[in-house]
């Protein structure tokens, strides 16, 4: 019978053994004075080595990858100097000598030293770990995305904190790359609404159906702006026990995509008014067209029946009868012709104002006028007219279209002069708020600069004040005034050309005002800038 | 012998254009000496003549549509809304062919649409047509098929 001792030592080592092989352990003992290296068997194996033989260091090296043989030597060295603790860990990769067989290992041990600090045992395990590192830099891999993401992702634990923020995350919320997140409850993020929403529908949902998606937002910690998120977040299990131990949350900044659409909305918006002002304006310009073309074959051939009228007379008198009358009948003839002459001149004129070049240039009205009255020179002093002009200000203008404006303007109130009176006109201007003008149909926010011409001629009634601008209306018969009756409706297109209006204002034989208002500035506080 | 009724026409015409009336004038003289003229040159003298007309009536009324000031739409208006006149053949003369003018003319109770012409020998056609149509009692209801006359 063996001593109780010696059984429980060899039971004991039996017991060791297989635990170690239970745990496919890899075990090695290394005599660091007689360099005696053992391994067990699955050591051996690992390392390709001859079962029944011992063990050389050569030959260990040769499994040992190449890129890591240089550090596990550095590794043994330090486990051999008493200074560091002799701790010895270290991972590296074996490709086994013999099969090829490629595994990754951990080896962690320990060396004993005796009283002098001399290494007397170097002893240790190693472990096979090949799909722990494959896990491990599969996770890394994940791990490097998520940190890498532009979308948030965190993980909410049930007790109401997240025990992960990735970094976009944080910048998302408006917290530091470093701030510890498990310490900040969540209703920190959210507004009190947002809050209740989450507790009614979000977490119930995530609870129920492990899953929840949708529109949400959330509270900028340090600046408090809402910013709307789309949220997409799940139930995460413990993957042992199945039950839930918190919440993963994937979450978009949904602004770029809202303003993109606002953005888009908006100049959806704008363009459709383009369009509907452009469509007003076609439309405006068609009616325009329709009329003025009615109108102007209408009084077109009024001269031109009356021509032939005339000749159709003389035909049946016959020729040569009467020359006398023929001679007056040739004379009206003459003036007909004139008048369509007239007509087409003024008609021509009129549609030019909307096709020629709108060239503005700032100049001088009273200058401008000095202008005019120089070229009406004849027909002022025929008429022994007098003048009364103000000093006016700069404005941007059609030179050409303005200078008609006042030409017309003041041959009408030449030609509309009271008998036996001195015909005398009266110019003076003054800034007008829009707001006064509204009714004519100007903008309230602007201001104008009104330009008021006065005669002392025989006016017209108050009930005209309007219609002498519309195309042909004519208060007088045309044997009585010459005129084409388009005159004023020139004057009424070249203001309309100027963004201005025109109003007119006839007193029956006391005189005529006519108003001419400029667009001066965009707002009010612009006056100083048009004056000089 | 009874107060004899007087048979001499007037015949009323209210054009703004003086050659136009000059045409009228030569034309009816050489149709039918025996009418009597008279003119308004715009709407506005046409109803203050009209006016003064008293108990008796033009027997006929040559109407320009296209007059300064008031033109011949308002006066028909005016001058049918008189109960007076109510009976007053109006004859409308106009440049030119408009179905909306000719329209607005019929339902505003004129009793012919006239064109003016481009020949004189035309105009004293037309004028002697009138007088024709106003003989028979024609004029004052005329049917649409009827209503417009031209060269």
């Amino acid at each position: 019978m063996q001593p109780h001792s010696i059984q429980t030592i060899e039971e004991a080592r039996d017991q060791l053994a297989f635990a170690i092989d239970a745990a496919e352990l890899a075990t090695w003992d290394f005599d660091p004075q007689t360099k005696q290296f053992k391994g067990n068997t699955r050591f051996k194996e690992w390392f390709g080595l001859d079962m029944d033989n011992e063990i050389e260091l050569d030959k260990i090296r040769d499994s040992i990858s190449e890129k890591d043989l240089q550090r596990v030597a550095d590794a043994s060295a330090r486990a051999l100097d008493f200074s560091t603790g002799g701790l010895f860990e270290v991972e590296y990769s074996i490709a086994n000598a013999l099969t090829g067989q490629e595994r990754v290992v951990r080896a962690k041990g320990k060396t004993l030293f005796d009283d002098e600090q001399v290494p007397r045992r170097f002893t240790g395990i190693i472990q096979d770990i090949t799909s722990e590192v494959s896990v491990r830099e599969q996770r890394q891999r994940l791990l490097k995305l998520v940190e890498n993401s532009v979308d948030l992702m965190s993980i909410l634990n049930l007790g109401g904190t997240n025990s992960y923020i990735n970094p976009a995350g944080r910048e998302l919320l408006g917290i530091s790359e470093d701030a510890d997140v498990t310490t900040i409850p969540i209703k920190d993020f959210h507004t009190s609404d947002q809050i209740a929403f989450v507790e009614a529908e979000i977490l119930p949902s995530v609870m129920n159906k492990g899953k929840w998606a949708g529109q949400f937002a959330i509270r900028h910690f340090r600046t408090g702006e809402i910013i709307p998120l789309y949220n997409n977040c799940h139930r995460i299990d413990d993957p042992h026990t199945g039950a839930p131990i918190g919440v993963g949350a994937v979450m978009r900044d949904m602004r770029p995509e809202l303003n993109a659409r606002n953005e888009l909305e908006r100049k959806v918006r704008e363009r459709t008014r383009e369009l509907q002002d452009l469509n007003d304006e076609l439309e405006r310009k068609n009616k325009e067209l329709a009329s003025f073309a009615y109108v102007s074959s209408h009084d077109l051939q009024e001269p031109l029946r009356k021509i032939s009228t005339f000749i159709s007379r003389i035909d049946e008198n016959g020729w040569g009868q009467d020359p006398e009358t023929e001679k007056e009948y040739f004379e009206k003839i003459k003036l007909s012709a004139a008048r369509m002459q007239a007509l087409i001149n003024d008609l021509l004129r009129f549609s030019q104002l909307n096709t020629s070049e709108k060239e503005f240039s700032r100049r001088n009205l009273t200058e401008l006028i000095r202008e005019v009255l120089g070229d009406l020179s004849e027909s002022i002093q025929k008429n022994n007219v007098v003048f009364a002009i103000q000093d006016l200000v700069v404005l941007p203008v059609i030179d050409f279209q303005v200078r008609q404006l006042f030409s017309n303007l003041v041959s009408n109130s030449i030609k509309f002069g009271r008998a036996g009176i001195q015909p005398s006109i009266t110019v003076s201007g003054k800034y007008v708020d829009g707001i006064d003008i509204e009714s004519l149909g100007a903008d309230a926010g602007r201001l104008y600069y009104q330009v008021k011409l006065e005669d002392n001629g025989i006016g017209f009634e108050p009930e005209y004040n309007e219609r002498v601008f519309e195309v042909f209306q004519r208060l007088h018969g045309r044997s009585e005034y010459e005129g084409t009756g388009i005159g004023l409706a020139i004057c009424k297109k070249i203001m309309d050309n100027h963004y201005g209006f025109i109003a007119a204002q006839g007193d029956p034989d006391k005189g005529s005002v006519f108003y001419l208002y400029f667009p001066a500035a965009a707002r009010k506080h612009s006056k100083d800038q048009e004056e000089g | 012998m009874p107060g004899s009724i007087s048979t001499t026409k007037t015949i009323l015409l209210a054009d703004d254009d003086e050659d136009d009336r000059g045409f009228f004038r030569d034309a009816l003289r050489e149709v039918s000496a025996a009418i009597q003229l008279e003119m308004a040159a715009n709407g506005i003298e046409l109803i203050d003549r009209l006016g003064r007309y008293g108990d008796s009536s033009p027997d006929l009324l040559f109407l320009d549509l296209n007059m300064p000031r008031k033109n011949g739409y308002e006066c028909l208006a005016e001058i049918r809304s008189d109960h007076k006149f109510r009976n007053l053949p109006i004859v409308v003369i106009s440049t030119s062919v408009q179905p909306e003018a000719v329209d607005q003319v019929y339902n505003l109770g004129a009793s012919l649409y006239v064109v003016k012409p481009n020949d004189y020998r035309q105009l004293k056609k037309i004028i002697n047509d009138v007088l024709d149509m106003f003989a028979g009692n024609v004029l004052i209801t005329p049917a649409k098929e009827k209503f417009i006359v031209q060269a």
